[in-house]
């Protein structure tokens, strides 16, 4: 019990210090949630457009995939990625595994299918008098787009930061891709071995 | 350490997704 109550006592002090070291880290999570999220945000969103605003032969099946890549485990995303970004993997000789870049490869992919699928329902449940009524007033292609991305402006807000939400809430991945986190913060050149300790 | 980090973490964590929560609300309230 004793154990446990210094190192609540200790856990606080360290927070209300302000320890450098900690805030370090926080920021780090938070800088890499954020980049993950905006490129998993960059392909997404237009998919998401795409999917949900024309009717098309396999829009169930797209929308099947989707909803399925959702309960994607993130120990398989992140052993994936592993295999693809390792030195004997088809993407190795770039040199991303244990780097930022990884860890941002391997989130954005755990975003995409949640900031898709809910731009896609966002862009269904839309009212289609909307578009309808664009058009009717002379709207070019470009117009009605905007006027659409007015009207949905928060539910996309809202996909982008569940999105953001759920990769920084992410540890199995960062670890898997990212190894371990002094080295990534201190020196993101730095590249650690498994073994090498 | 690593309870400090972590209680930063859940509360940063908490943020994001109370802000995103909220958001929705606002949402099925607009349709």
């Amino acid at each position: 019990m004793d154990y446990l109550i210094t190192a609540w006592v200790e856990a606080w002090q360290l927070i209300l210090r302000a320890d450098r070291q900690i805030l370090e880290i926080a920021w780090v999570s938070l800088r890499l949630a954020f980049w993950s999220a905006l490129v998993a945000s960059c392909l997404a969103i237009p998919m998401g457009i795409s999917v949900g605003q024309q009717d098309f032969k396999y829009k169930k099946l797209v929308l099947a995939v989707l909803q399925t890549l959702l309960a994607l485990p993130t120990v398989v995303i992140g052993l994936l990625v592993y295999t693809l970004i390792s030195r004997r993997g088809p993407a190795g000789h770039f040199g991303l595994l244990f780097s930022p870049m990884g860890v941002v490869i391997g989130q954005a992919i755990l975003a995409f299918p949640i900031i898709c699928t809910m731009v896609v329902n966002v862009f269904i449940s839309l009212d289609k008098r909307a578009f309808q009524t664009a058009v009717h007033l002379g709207a070019n292609r470009r117009q009605t787009m905007l006027i659409l991305l007015r009207e949905t402006r928060l539910g996309i807000l809202a996909a982008v930061l569940t999105g953001f939400g759920r990769v920084f809430g992410e540890v199995g991945i960062a670890m898997m891709l990212g190894g371990e986190y002094q080295g990534l913060y201190q020196d993101s050149n730095h590249r650690y071995c498994p073994g090498d300790q | 350490m690593s309870l400090a980090l972590g209680l930063i973490l859940l509360v940063i964590a908490l943020v994001i997704n109370l802000s995103a929560q909220m958001v929705r609300w606002k949402v099925k309230k607009s349709f």
